[in-house]
């Protein structure tokens, strides 16, 4: 095995960077390890409660500085910058809270002057659709773990149809969910390289602002927010939605679609089994996406 | 002049005997009246080794100012009926002036500044606030009033210091360093959730930490506060953040 693509520097350093990660603790346990980390090894872990008692009281800010390789050699620089949201308040009764830990951990990020600073999962959600709320950006690029995500989907996407000899460019992509920031995002790179999008959500007004958008770009676009109004045309369909099940009407589009599908880790064996099911009677290609809080994709 | 507030002790059989909630606020006004004299005492002895006239009278007024703060605070334990001692002798508090001491006696006007400015004031700052939304009526304001002033006093010296870090950013940090570890240990453990180390000297009777929460505050909750605002006034001096995030981490509990 080669040299680690990413690891752990020391702190201390005050030079620009190239990127920031931002994040937070997902249980009481990664908190005590950061404080642990934070502490050094010459000194004893704090006590549990002690950590409970500390930590909501941390501000945002920097843990640890990460080096990261590519396989050319190219090297870049970057922080993680934790949120410091106790993993005891990541309902919605701290929305308020945690949205202002966030926009501290990206004011952080562009002070240290990251070009492009990714919002971790759960971070991500909070600022779904609401970017404006984070700090003036000076250049800097936010990401969240979605872009990730669409990256994957795009690209199985297009891994599945030159598999299967199938010429992007004429197909019709349905995109259900397509006003979220999984959906637009997909709508936005894939729309320019095929013949048609159909839109599908359940908020029209968001539905008309992204068709007007990309009909500027020259993409032919068709919109509705029913489920029922699956076209017959569509011969690739991603699926967007945050839906408890993939319990869709999919009957009335083309046969054997390409078909790029949202999960969470909870839904993800679900839809792998129904996933599967359909590529075997009905011999569609499939991908499938675990978006859950961290980003891992899970394809089959 | 005359001091606003006289520097003996009172015992505690002289306070009145009273509510257990007076009580408490007893405890609380005596800390903050003796963190106020000391502030006090050191801004005085830093106008003493002023070069520039204009920051020695800088200094005294400030040292006036926290005089007529210990005052406003033992006027509101007259109100509440309660007589509030101080104590600068007590030592936690004799740590921390000693601390300021050294470095008068180095003629050290930025370690002054530091000790002073950015580690004493953030707790008061902080600590004031949080008293200032549980405490009632005009003991309340009196905290949030004297909390607002505060911070607004630490606004000139952190423009002194940002253009001291400004000369040599890694000798400033490495002096804040040493300078957390003597004055931050001491607070740090005059914050812990239990006193370790015996009696502050302060409260007029067994420790009041485990009666805070019978007036909605929490000893943890001040120490947080506290070091959430030194962390903060740290970042504005430009200090890197996981740098100091990991000095307070290393705190005493």
């Amino acid at each position: 095995m080669g040299e680690p693509v990413a690891g752990v520097g020391g702190s201390g350093s005050t030079a620009e960077v190239d990127f920031a990660l931002i994040g937070h603790q997902e249980g009481w346990r990664a908190a005590a390890d950061v404080l642990a980390f934070l502490r050094g090894p010459e000194h004893l872990p704090l006590p549990d409660d002690e950590i409970r008692d500390i930590f909501p009281w941390i501000p945002p800010r920097t843990v640890c500085h990460v080096e990261a390789g590519s396989i050319t050699g190219v090297k870049a620089r970057g922080l993680y910058i934790d949120s410091f949201i106790p993993p005891d308040r990541l309902e919605a009764n701290y929305l308020r809270d945690n949205l202002g830990r966030v926009r501290g951990a990206a004011s952080y990020a562009t002070q240290a002057g990251a070009k492009i600073v990714s919002l971790g999962g759960f971070s991500s959600i909070l600022i779904e659709g609401n970017f404006d709320q984070l700090p003036q950006r000076h250049g800097t690029i936010f990401t969240t773990g979605n872009t990730l995500t669409v990256g994957f989907i795009v690209q199985g996407i297009q891994k599945m149809c030159a598999v299967e000899g199938r010429d992007l460019r004429r197909s019709t992509v349905l995109i259900v969910g397509a006003t979220g920031d999984l959906g637009s995002a997909c709508a936005r790179c894939l729309g320019p390289t095929v013949r048609r999008v159909q839109l599908r959500a359940r908020n029209v007004e968001r539905l008309r602002k992204l068709a007007a958008e990309l009909e500027a770009d020259g993409v032919p676009v068709e919109i509705a927010t029913g489920l029922e109004e699956f076209s017959a045309q569509a011969d690739v369909v991603i699926c967007a939605a945050s839906l408890a099940s993939p319990s869709l009407r999919l009957g009335r589009i083309a046969p054997m679609p390409s078909f790029a599908m949202r999960a969470t880790r909870r839904t993800f064996p679900r839809a792998r089994r129904w996933l599967a099911s359909k590529s075997s009677s009905e011999g569609w290609d499939r991908s499938l996406v675990d978006c859950d809080s961290a980003p891992i994709f899970g394809a089959f | 002049m005359e001091p606003a507030v006289g520097l003996n002790r009172c015992l505690p059989s002289e306070c009145t005997s009273l509510s257990p909630m007076a009580l408490i606020w007893q405890d609380v006004l005596a800390q903050a009246m003796t963190g106020e004299l000391v502030a006090a005492m050191n801004y005085t002895a830093l106008s003493e080794i002023c070069d520039d006239p204009a920051e020695a009278a800088d200094a005294l007024e400030h040292a006036e100012g926290e005089e007529r703060h210990a005052a406003r605070f033992a006027a509101e334990g007259r109100r509440i009926g309660v007589d509030v001692p101080n104590n600068v002798e007590a030592k936690h508090w004799k740590r921390l002036r000693d601390a300021f001491l050294r470095r008068i006696t180095e003629r050290d006007f930025i370690g002054c500044l530091i000790v002073q400015e950015i580690m004493l004031e953030s707790f008061a700052v902080a600590s004031y606030a949080r008293v200032g939304r549980v405490a009632p009526g005009s003991l309340g304001k009196t905290f949030a009033a004297i909390s607002a002033e505060e911070e607004e006093h630490v606004e000139h010296a952190l423009a002194i210091l940002r253009a001291e870090r400004a000369l040599d950013a890694q000798r400033f940090d490495d002096k804040v360093h040493r300078l957390h570890l003597e004055v931050m240990t001491t607070l740090a453990e005059m914050l812990a959730r239990e006193c370790r180390h015996g009696h502050c000297e302060v409260c007029h009777d067994s420790c009041v930490k485990p009666s805070l929460p019978d007036i909605r505050l929490s000893a943890a909750e001040l120490r947080g506060a506290s070091l959430q605002q030194y962390l903060k006034t740290l970042d504005t001096l430009g200090l890197p953040g996981e740098v100091t995030l990991a000095w307070v981490s290393q705190l005493p509990v």
